[in-house]
């Protein structure tokens, strides 16, 4: 009915404002020189475009992709398993299973970072028990924070898919003379991969831009496209390099979510 | 108080470049049963939405009581309406879902309780007052859709398919509870289905309508025995239709044979389309027939035999007690009542 | 042989998995206790620390602050996002797939995007960093997730419901809240739960949003970082919030479970 259709109409309408505008503001920052937000006295420029090859950047972004990729390839060889594990338990503890693999999310993400910064210093409460890690600072200390953080993301979305298979279709495989192995490469796996790309999606995304892991466990030595955007932002004021490097990894993740929805046709989530 | 209850006049609707409902006229008496009769997507649904005002009208007027209701949001009509899937609340039982038109008029709690049970009642399901929606079955369900309507005491009652979603049995059953229960209440029924067995057992009178026009009004008789056009005849029941010439003086030509018939409204020399039903040709020795063919197919249908003949190249559908062998040539007789002509 | 191959793995993958997801929840848990303030010895047990989460001012003014924004925007996000899903059921397949893209942008973008945006649209019309600006960007990012806890319910919904309840005399708005909110129920509460969830956590986007001093527990963390304004006192609070959501957890599933056994 009428009444009921309006009712997300204005909702349309401003959500184009807040996430249209800031996209117009920041190519505008990007090719102009500005104080800030103020454009007065704004002169267009393309020197942003030219830092764009420094080293410092280029190196950033490909710390990211490779790290975040590493990591999100870890998550998904562990994960998409444990998944499968999950589903086979009985409904009664499958979901106290659940809630195992959730609750780590409440914990705060920061703390969990320092937890592990912590431990990757030599001088750790792991010495107790004669382990000592000097992982701070290295890429490896990144990759197991990130997935530490990030394979519950990757677990859900592949659970649920797998939980909700039909089951006939198992059953019609086999008795269409399908082994154990088959069924899984020719059907289950097959079908999960909507869950699997929105599991990749959840952790390669978060991973690539986040700034305080790696801020905290690079040391400062291993900086992610996150740690130079935020830097630009809040520490140099510098927004239009900031914004321009924005719009980077925007296009970067519209071309990541074009590719995989290209590979299951049709929208995520 | 006149007789006349709804009138349409001159209706239509259209969804953007879609005419749904293309410039329908129809009156419609009180205490009246009439089903609108179509196959799916014909416009009938629409129509009773339009009265029930969840519709807006593109053109025309609906009149109820003599008055243009058509400037009246739905939920001031004096009409009630039981949709196809019952809708009924979830989150309510059965005491509360009755109770909520008589609820929202703020009538006082006896009334209420009173005239809930009184309807649970007639719909046979008293002492399931407590019960919650999702613990009854589908024709239980579809009861208490009917009491939910029927507690308001509405003027009118518009019934969308409510029983397409029943098994055979249950529907047949409800059929016969329906009619009753209008019989009971003396209020007209407007009902909706595709079912033309279900038209013809309920209806006073019937409306049969295709891609959103009217094809034929009448009695069930009227329509099944005297199709119009060839969409009610083939619509209605099963029927063979063959091309045929009107010769005059009651006298008609098809299937390479003359017969006797009692129409005698297409002008002499004419094409007409010859309705005749399955059940009204006999089977009888080739000698005896006034027509010939050779038996096609033949299934067992439980009630009669389904024999599928060839005349003059021609399929015709006889249903007999009779039980012929495949390619056996029987004749065929039928008397002159149930040769029926149609205008072309 | 997959089949072998995968009961190899299965023991070491489950221990691995919760090395990697527990491992630093049992240690903040011991270091919540523990006397020394240092992260690499443990040198006593105490308990002094969760007597600091509520006599350390500025952590309690965190706090307070976290759940604040976290209560005010779940409610605000909760009535919008509700809203915006019956709008979104009751239109068209085109207007509706129209909305839900543009509602889905929020989950999707990473943390860091949405936060900037939202700080330089902020700043283009010269909104006051603080408080307001922090529940404006927790509101907008947590809409999403109530329609989309929201709108699967809507869709299994009967769509004769609004119809049956004004035929029966209800105005529209009579009807979405006497039968369709009801019916909604469960989806509603949901997503107010996932919207108070990303709400109390949430860092990045608070950074970028916030000002005037105005901060959350995330944003208090990460100013003391390395710092001696570090309190282990955090250690403290976050062992009491995985405590009690475990608990309340676990109680209402006991509850639903007793429930279940009542019926049969």
């Amino acid at each position: 009915m009428d009444y009921l259709q309006r009712l997300s109409k204005p909702y349309k309408w401003i959500m184009y404002l807040l996430v249209g505008v800031p996209i117009i503001i920041m190519i505008l920052l990007s090719f102009t020189s500005t104080l800030g937000v103020d454009f007065s006295g704004a002169e267009f420029s393309l020197d942003n475009l030219g830092r764009l090859n420094e080293p410092v950047y280029t190196q950033a972004i490909k710390n990211s992709l490779t790290l975040s990729s590493i990591a999100t390839i870890i998550c998904f060889l562990i994960g998409y398993p444990i998944a499968f594990m999950i589903t086979k338990i009985r409904d009664k503890y499958k979901w106290l299973i659940l809630v195992m693999v959730i609750s780590p999310m409440w914990s705060n993400m920061l703390l969990r970072i320092i937890a592990w910064e912590q431990l990757f210093k030599p001088n750790s409460l792991l010495n107790t028990i004669g382990i000592s890690l000097d992982l701070l600072g290295t890429r490896s200390a990144i990759i197991i924070g990130m997935v530490s953080i990030y394979l519950p993301f990757m677990i859900f979305p592949i659970f649920t898919v797998l939980d909700k298979m039909d089951k006939s279709l198992i059953e019609a495989s086999v008795d269409l003379g399908a082994t154990k192995t088959q069924v899984f490469t020719k059907i289950i796996f097959p079908l999960s991969i909507s869950g699997v790309a929105s599991g990749v999606m959840m952790t390669f995304l978060p991973s690539a831009t986040a700034f305080a892991l790696p801020e905290r466990l690079g040391g400062g030595r291993i900086l992610l496209i996150g740690n130079v955007i935020e830097n630009l932002f809040k520490r140099v004021y510098n927004y239009n390099l900031g914004s321009l490097l924005s719009i980077v990894i925007i296009l970067i993740i519209f071309g990541a979510m074009r590719i995989i929805n290209r590979q299951e046709g049709g929208l995520i989530i | 108080m006149s007789d006349l209850l709804v009138s349409l006049k001159e209706i239509s609707k259209k969804y953007g470049e879609n005419l749904v409902v293309d410039n329908i006229s129809l009156e419609v008496k009180r205490n009246q049963f009439i089903t609108l009769l179509g196959p799916s997507g014909c416009g009938k649904t629409t129509i009773l939405r339009m009265i029930a005002g969840f519709e807006d009208i593109t053109d025309g007027v609906i009149s109820f009581e003599g008055k243009d209701i058509s400037s009246i949001p739905a939920h001031m009509r004096e009409i009630n309406t039981v949709f196809q899937n019952y809708a009924l609340f979830p989150h309510l039982n059965v005491f509360e879902n009755i109770a909520f038109g008589l609820r929202l008029k703020k009538e006082n709690e006896e009334s209420i309780k009173e005239r809930v049970y009184q309807v649970l009642n007639m719909v046979k399901l008293s002492g399931y007052e407590d019960r919650n929606i999702s613990e009854l079955s589908g024709g239980q369900q579809q009861r208490v859709a009917l009491a939910r309507a029927i507690v308001n005491r509405p003027k009118l009652l518009l019934l969308d398919e409510p029983l397409s979603a029943l098994d055979l049995k249950l529907r047949q059953e409800m059929q016969y509870e329906i009619k009753d229960l209008q019989n009971q209440l003396g209020i007209t029924f407007i009902f909706v289905t595709h079912d033309q067995e279900e038209a013809l057992t309920m209806s006073d009178q019937i409306i049969v309508m295709n891609e959103g026009k009217i094809l034929q009004i009448g009695t069930p008789e009227d329509i099944y025995n005297e199709p119009q056009n060839r969409f009610v005849a083939s619509f209605i029941g099963e029927s063979n239709i063959v091309k045929g010439k009107y010769l005059g003086n009651y006298e008609v030509e098809f299937l390479g044979a003359k017969f006797e018939c009692v129409d005698d409204y297409i002008p002499i020399g004419g094409d007409t389309e010859v309705v005749i039903r399955p059940e009204d040709l006999e089977v009888v020795s080739p000698d005896k027939g006034q027509i010939t063919g050779i038996v096609d197919d033949i299934v067992f249908k439980g009630v009669h035999y389904e024999v599928c003949v060839i005349v003059q190249g021609k399929e015709l559908i006889v249903h007999t007690l009779k039980s012929p062998e495949i390619n056996e040539q029987i004749g065929l007789q039928v008397g002159p009542e149930e040769i029926h002509l149609m205008r072309v | 042989m997959m089949t072998k191959l995968m009961n190899i793995l299965k023991w070491p993958l489950v221990l691995v998995t919760f090395f990697l997801l527990y491992f630093p929840i049992i240690i903040i848990a011991i270091l919540s206790v523990n006397e020394s303030q240092s992260a690499h010895i443990f040198t006593g047990f105490t308990f002094k620390w969760y007597e600091e989460i509520i006599t350390n001012s500025s952590l309690r003014t965190a706090i307070f602050n976290t759940f604040l924004i976290a209560i005010i925007s779940t409610a605000i996000s909760t009535v919008i996002g509700t809203a915006v899903a019956i709008g979104i059921n009751a239109n068209s397949k085109k207007e509706s797939t129209k909305v839900l893209m543009l509602s889905n942008i929020p989950i999707v973008n990473p943390d860091i995007v949405t936060g900037l945006s939202l700080m330089i649209v902020f700043s283009f019309v010269r909104l006051k960093f603080g408080f307001p600006s922090m529940l404006i960007a927790h509101i907008f990012f947590s809409v999403p997730f109530v329609i989309l806890s929201v709108l699967p319910k809507l869709r299994s919904l009967d769509k004769d419901i609004f119809y049956g309840a004004v035929d029966l005399g209800c105005t529209p708005m009579q009807a979405v809240f006497k039968v369709i909110l009801p019916a909604i129920k469960t989806g509603i509460i949901t997503g107010a739960l996932i919207a108070f969830t990303m709400s109390i956590d949430d860092f990045v986007i608070s950074y970028f949003t916030t000002g005037s001093g105005f901060s959350n527990f995330s944003i208090w963390l990460y100013s003391r970082l390395g710092r001696r304004t570090f309190s282990p006192a955090a250690y403290a609070y976050n062992t009491l919030i995985i405590i009690g959501t475990f608990t309340t957890i676990m109680i209402m599933n006991l509850k639903s479970y007793r429930k279940e056994r009542k019926r049969n």
